[in-house]
């Protein structure tokens, strides 16, 4: 699916969810509203007729309206009584004037059946289906035990076996092994993790592996690196100058080390959204709020504010809404929401918990002795500046005057003043000193000094005007020591107020903060809601969704796919779950577990459904294509980032130090060239730092490191709940040919070529360490006659050879041999598998 | 728990794992009939009977000012210095200005009637201007946007938010690309960028596949093109063979289609890296015709505000790439020029930047008239916003996006054509206004596209290029 038409997939979705395919599918044709009717009346009918616009008097999103008189006198509804029932009259009209829908193309005959039958049953309304909380669910009895670990398995089988799909069988260890590794740490697996699972596949080691895992502090970098798309993360402003930000990183090293410590989830919520609220907040719980300092912000002159803070909050309303609930209420900024119970009114009165939130940096970004070194580096620039002004002036006022001799006059030709000034001046000695003589007693010669210094008042004047300049600029990147954070505006609190049509010129009735009206209601500390009454009842008992979202990206994580497809909406529009009580199931474990992430995790990876091979059978790629019912593991590219990774840990390259400031890989020159003025001061670095982690790289979003877009790493712009997963030239090109990628492949080369072994002994080890796996005997073969040729073809061609080695010559090792074997890791590296998970 | 590696599937093979399990000798052409079905860059009927097959878009960021370009008002020369009514003022911001100290600024430009159609041109555009008949001129476009990020995103994205695709990525997701070894966006620029960066040519929340891929001015013209030191063309063959044959092999093992698709794009890749250096080659150009593009000019000093001394070669050179792109297939070329952004110094540096675009923006449309693409390419000039009438400081206008001009010719436009009218201060539209929107509905059309259908599903929403508005403005298409 690396050609993302979700709008397709849930088109045949909601078809293949609604329409029984089997007999064993039979229990479930009694029409239920919420799965079979909501999305089709939403779909078709709610444009014109439903919460936002009620065309003729009528709105199908209500049942006491719908089964009310329209403007003509008629019942579009009649429950129990499809035949009085003009909806069903206007959809099977073949007169086109009449025909519901006006527009777009009529329903077909089971959408049309299948309404019958809900009016005939009474036409009952009931919620959406992700707005009732989760019901705790028995797992269903499997057929065998055969196959079945875990209640998980219980349930994906209870949807396969009425398609007459079974689970596949397992994956074999190495996949497993480098499977989990990926999705856990996002690195490549040890070798002593290889074999030793390869030696003892059992179920012990296997839980032992993935506690190994879970306990890595790569795992917090893994996951939390998945937490930042949703936060939007950047280490840049995002408008015009797109200035980099002070010490976001501290905000990721929040993420990362919450996730490796376990916190639990509805913890890490709260403290995001409202930990600055906390009684006795502490430093790292203000320092987590920092989640809503990752908008986006025009810093650009110039600005409407008043505009730029609306934007603002309707992002972090936006964002809060689409990472933890899984809405798009987003869509209600303008107008009533079209399809969900959202009124505009609901948006604004989200958005009033955010509309006093304050941009407050705080002081606690470096160690005391970066503290110290902004100090002190902020004290000599203001010095300089100071010295500067002093001199500037000392020439302005001088200029006022005729020559040298008029100026010595108007100081009283007081000496001490005269030599005092011009001591301002930055002059030469001998020339300060002749300067200081009265000019009345100057021979001729000294006259000629004297007027040609004067002539050159204006130049001076001039320069140290642009010295100036240039020390604001870089006081302008002096690294400051504060993090940004929000806190609670206190005096002159903003009222908030419905916008008419989204316009923050156009105020309309005033809201108080509340939470959607379609779900439970809040229960505030106070009279008036806050931000921490909000986070507290996003994940507090009773709320649908939260819990249904985090299990639901988890599981998207770990199976490429979430049950519910449409991870950023669970409203109407998106997708229904593919497994509705497993969804449930697992959402309510979450919970009971205390919202213990690392312990779903774990559920989830020990499953049998999870440790189920990836190749697609000749049957399946025809009747699941898309892997709905997980009658097989996915397959599918490492992110952007991960590809690095991948990349510098199997070249032996990878500095993994967990956390810690941004840094300035090798990037091309020039690619600055298309963004604006002020060009990033990119320096490279030269430390080990240059091959740490692909998160860890500087993100400036206007101009961001070009191999991260070119594996669809977010533009970290908005919330993004789903990556991109496209396969194009140009990532051939970067894993080919980028310097990064290439000295990668001529590491593990010298590597090779250094190991005292058989060719065939150094090939399969190079493929224990790249795909984590013994190679097959025709790949062998392949990869055999590829080091041949290149042997051959380097002896012959000794100029490319020690170009290909470069820095990387092995000891006592042929430079042709040496090249030959970075031809084969470059090629080993450029494989599909390599970049895959299996 | 048993450990083995899962059996094979069974030998039954479909038509793509046969040619993939053949794959020793797995050729280009067979792998591109594998992969035509799903494709996406594939090329895809339109919604009407297309005009336009590809488009040149200027991009001249910062602002140029309409009412010295293209959009005379004598009247300012007359008022110049004197204050503005207050009627017209009214609600409207300013990024810079200060409303009560505001007065009319007079236009350094004179403007004469052009072509057979007689239309007015200024003198500091006027090679483009003596094309007046084959240009469809637009002086009522505005939007909402008066800041240059904000107002980029707009043009380029149809709305004022980060995210979304730019023009060239919905024409690519549309119509595909009919370029086999050529990205179909490509992204050309000379001098500074402009403030929007990439957000300008992104592919938003489509696949990065239809991205705009920025061709360089130094170095390699493509990221990443060339093999690293020391491998030779030959190398880089034998590389990608045995990774054509290990893919199969693995492809033959777990039937995934996307290696399938990954073996093809490598294989792309390799045909750029050929073609892109054929395409940045100018040796193949007639003296003539590097001539009258302005192919070596020298840029003349001072350079205008954030230019470097080889602007006017790289402009020139980037429009004469873009004739070989367009030649080559290639779907979207936009011509990136930042600093039109005269908040002063308007005389010297507008006047620098004119001289700059005019002669090879002229010598394209001649060129692509010559050689019989002109009526299947549209060429555009647009920007974010216009100028003010009124001065900033002693030389210098403010943004304005009230009413400012854009123009398209070529492609099935109507050339001889004006469309709309501003007041007589050119302050806002007086009739026929044109939003941004009905400028990209107005696009789209001439690329068979309805700008209502092309929409993809984001969030909830149906999303298009032309956000909640757009109206094809009919006038303007032959």
């Amino acid at each position: 699916m690396h050609h993302l038409h979700h709008h397709l997939l849930l088109a045949l979705l909601i078809s293949s969810l609604s329409t029984p395919v089997t007999a064993a599918d039979k229990a479930q044709t009694t029409i239920r509203f919420s799965r079979d009717i909501l999305p089709l009346l939403a779909r078709k009918c709610f444009a014109c007729h439903g919460p936002a616009d009620q065309e003729s008097g009528l709105a199908l999103h209500l049942r006491k309206r719908a089964i009310g008189k329209t403007d003509s006198d008629h019942r579009a509804i009649v429950p129990g009584h499809p035949t009085q029932s003009q909806l069903l009259a206007r959809v099977r009209s073949t007169d086109p004037s009449i025909r519901m829908p006006h527009d777009g193309p009529p329903l077909t005959r089971d959408e049309i059946r299948r309404l019958e039958t809900w009016i005939a049953q009474g036409a009952r309304y009931e919620k959406h289906w992700s707005f009732v909380p989760p019901r705790r669910v028995r797992p269903p009895a499997a057929h065998s035990i055969r196959n079945v670990r875990s209640p998980i398995d219980r349930f994906v089988l209870a949807r396969l076996q009425p398609r007459n799909l079974d689970l596949s069988p397992e994956a074999d260890p190495h996949t497993l092994v480098r499977r989990l590794s990926l999705d856990l740490v996002g690195l490549l697996p040890s070798r002593r993790q290889i074999e030793r699972f390869a030696a003892n596949p059992t179920d012990v080691a296997y839980e032992q592996l993935v506690d190994e895992l879970l306990a890595s502090p790569h795992f917090g970098e893994r996951w939390g690196r998945h937490w930042l798309d949703l936060a939007r993360y950047a280490d840049s402003f995002g408008y015009e100058r797109d200035d980099v930000r002070p010490n976001a990183w501290r905000y990721r090293d929040w993420v990362i080390n919450s996730i490796n410590r376990n916190q639990p989830y509805d913890r890490f919520i709260i403290e995001q959204l409202a930990g600055d609220l906390l009684p006795k907040a502490t430093i790292s719980q203000k320092l987590a709020t920092g989640l809503h300092r990752m908008n986006i912000k025009n810093n650009e002159s110039g600005i409407n504010k008043e505009d730029y803070r609306n934007r603002e909050t309707v992002d972090r309303v936006n964002t809060t809404a689409t990472s933890i609930l899984g809405l798009t209420l987003g869509c209600a900024q303008c107008h009533s929401h079209k399809y969900d119970p959202i009124p505009q009114q609901d948006f604004y009165a989200f958005y009033a918990f955010f509309n006093n939130v304050e941009e407050k940096n705080i002081d606690i970004a470096g160690s005391d002795k970066d503290r110290a070194r902004y100090q002190s580096a902020l004290a000599d620039v203001k010095q300089r500046q100071a010295t500067l002004k002093t001199r500037r002036d000392t020439i302005a006022a001088m200029r006022k005057h005729a020559d040298l001799i008029a100026w010595q006059k108007s100081l009283g030709n007081k000496t001490s003043s005269i030599s005092d000034q011009l001591g301002r001046l930055a002059l030469s000695p001998e020339l300060q000193d002749l300067l200081a003589q009265p000019a009345t007693d100057f021979s001729p010669e000294q006259v000629k000094i004297a007027k040609a210094f004067w002539k050159t008042l204006a130049g001076r004047h001039d320069d140290t005007g642009q010295a100036m300049a240039q020390i604001s600029v870089q006081k302008r990147h002096l690294p400051k020591p504060y993090v940004m954070t929000i806190a609670e505006r206190t005096q002159g609190r903003r009222s908030a107020h419905v916008l008419l049509r989204g316009d923050f010129k156009q105020k309309g009735k005033a809201v108080q903060p509340a939470t959607p009206s379609a779900l439970p209601p809040l229960s505030p500390r106070n009279q008036t809601a806050d931000r921490l009454d909000l986070a507290r009842w996003l994940v507090g008992d009773g709320n649908p969704l939260s819990a249904r979202v985090a299990v639901n990206h988890a599981w998207a994580h770990l199976f490429g796919r979430g049950l519910v497809v449409t991870r950023d909406d669970f409203g109407s529009q998106g997708a229904p779950p593919t497994h509705p009580d497993l969804l449930d199931w697992l959402a309510v474990e979450f919970t009971d577990s205390g919202w213990d992430r690392k312990a779903l995790i774990k559920r989830i990876v020990t499953s049998t459904t999870y440790r189920q091979s990836s190749i697609r059978s000749t049957g399946l790629a025809s009747s699941d294509p898309d892997n709905l019912w997980l009658a097989r593991q996915s397959r599918f590219r490492v992110e952007a980032e991960i590809v690095r990774d991948l990349f510098l840990d199997a070249a032996g390259l990878l500095h993994a130090a967990v956390g810690g400031a941004t840094i300035h890989p090798y990037k091309p020159e020039g690619t600055e060239d298309l963004a604006y003025k002020y060009k990033t001061r990119w320096i490279v670095s030269n430390r080990p730092d240059r091959y740490r982690r692909g998160m860890y790289i500087l993100f400036k979003r206007t101009n961001p490191y070009p191999s991260l877009m070119i594996f669809d790493s977010p533009g970290s712009n908005v919330c993004l709940a789903e990556r991109n997963r496209s396969n194009t030239p140009l990532q051939a090109l970067t894993t080919l040919n980028d310097p990064v990628f290439f000295e990668c492949a001529q590491a593990l080369g010298r590597r090779l070529a250094s190991l005292d072994s058989t060719t065939d002994s150094r090939l399969q080890q190079a493929a224990l360490t790249s795909l984590s796996r013994p190679l097959a005997t025709d790949e062998l073969v392949v990869l055999r006659q590829l080091h041949t040729e290149e042997v051959a073809w380097y002896r012959q061609h000794t100029q490319e050879a020690s170009r290909v080695v470069g820095a990387f010559a092995a000891p006592d090792t042929p430079t042709h041999r040496t090249a030959a074997w970075i031809g084969v890791a470059r090629t080993l590296l450029n494989l599909d598998e390599f970049l895959t998970r299996d | 728990m048993t450990a083995t590696r899962p059996a094979l599937p069974s030998p039954e093979a479909t038509r793509r794992e046969f040619l993939a399990s053949s794959a020793s000798g797995l050729g280009g052409v067979a792998l591109a009939s594998l992969l035509a079905a799903d494709n996406p860059a594939a090329v895809t009927p339109a919604h009407f009977a297309p005009t336009a097959k590809r488009c040149i878009f200027f991009f001249m960021a910062g602002g140029p000012s309409h009412v010295d370009l293209f959009d005379p008002k004598p009247i300012l020369n007359n008022r110049d210095g004197q204050k503005m009514p207050d009627s017209l003022l009214g609600a409207t911001e300013f990024a810079f200005i200060k409303k009560n100290k505001a007065v009319l600024k007079g236009s350094p430009a004179k403007f004469r009637a052009r072509g057979e159609c007689g239309i007015e041109y200024s003198n500091m555009l006027g090679q483009i201007g003596d094309r007046a008949d084959d240009i469809a001129l637009i002086r009522t476009v505005h939007g909402e946007q008066f800041n240059h990020h904000p107002g980029q995103l707009l043009l380029s994205c149809g709305k004022a938010e980060m995210g979304r695709p730019s023009i060239g990525a919905w024409l690519t997701y549309g119509l595909g690309t009919e370029s086999d070894n050529l990205p179909g966006y490509v992204v050309l620029a000379a001098g500074r960028g402009a403030s929007g960066g990439s957000s300008n040519w992104t592919s938003g929340f489509l696949p990065s596949t239809y991205q705009g891929v920025p061709f360089r001015g130094q170095g390699d013209p493509i990221l990443y093109l060339s093999n690293p030191p020391g491998i030779a063309r030959p190398s880089q063959r034998r590389t990608l063979d045995a990774l054509g044959r290990l893919n199969a092999i693995r492809y033959r093992d777990v039937r995934d289609p996307e290696i399938a698709s990954r073996i093809a794009q490598y294989e792309l890749a390799f045909r750029m890296q050929s073609a892109a250096p054929e395409l940045t080659d100018l040796s193949g150009e007639t003296r003539h015709t590097l001539r009258a593009y302005g192919v070596n000019r020298p840029t003349p000093r001072p350079t205008a505000a954030m230019q470097s001394g080889d602007t006017y070669h790289r402009f020139s050179v980037n429009c004469l790439l873009a004739r070989r792109l367009v030649e080559r297939g290639v779907r979207f070329i936009n011509i990136v020029h930042a600093s039109w952004d005269q908040h002063g110094k308007l005389a010297h540096d507008l006047d620098w930047n004119c001289r700059m675009a005019d002669q090879p923006i002229a010598a394209l449309i001649d060129d692509l008239k010559q050689r019989g693409l002109f009526d299947e390419t549209l060429v555009v000039w647009a920007s974010e916003f216009g100028r003010t009438p009124l001065g900033q400081g002693n030389d210098g206008r403010d943004h304005h996006p009230n009413a400012f001009s854009v123009w398209m010719a070529g492609g099935g436009v109507k050339g001889g054509t004006v469309y709309g009218t501003t007041d007589e201060l050119g302050w806002a539209p007086a009739e026929n206004p044109v939003h941004v929107n009905d400028f990209q509905a107005t696009l789209l059309r001439l690329f068979g596209l309805d700008h209502e259908r092309l929409t993809v599903n984001h969030r909830g929403l149906g999303v298009r290029l032309t956000n909640l508005g757009g109206n094809v403005i009919e006038d303007v298409i032959a």
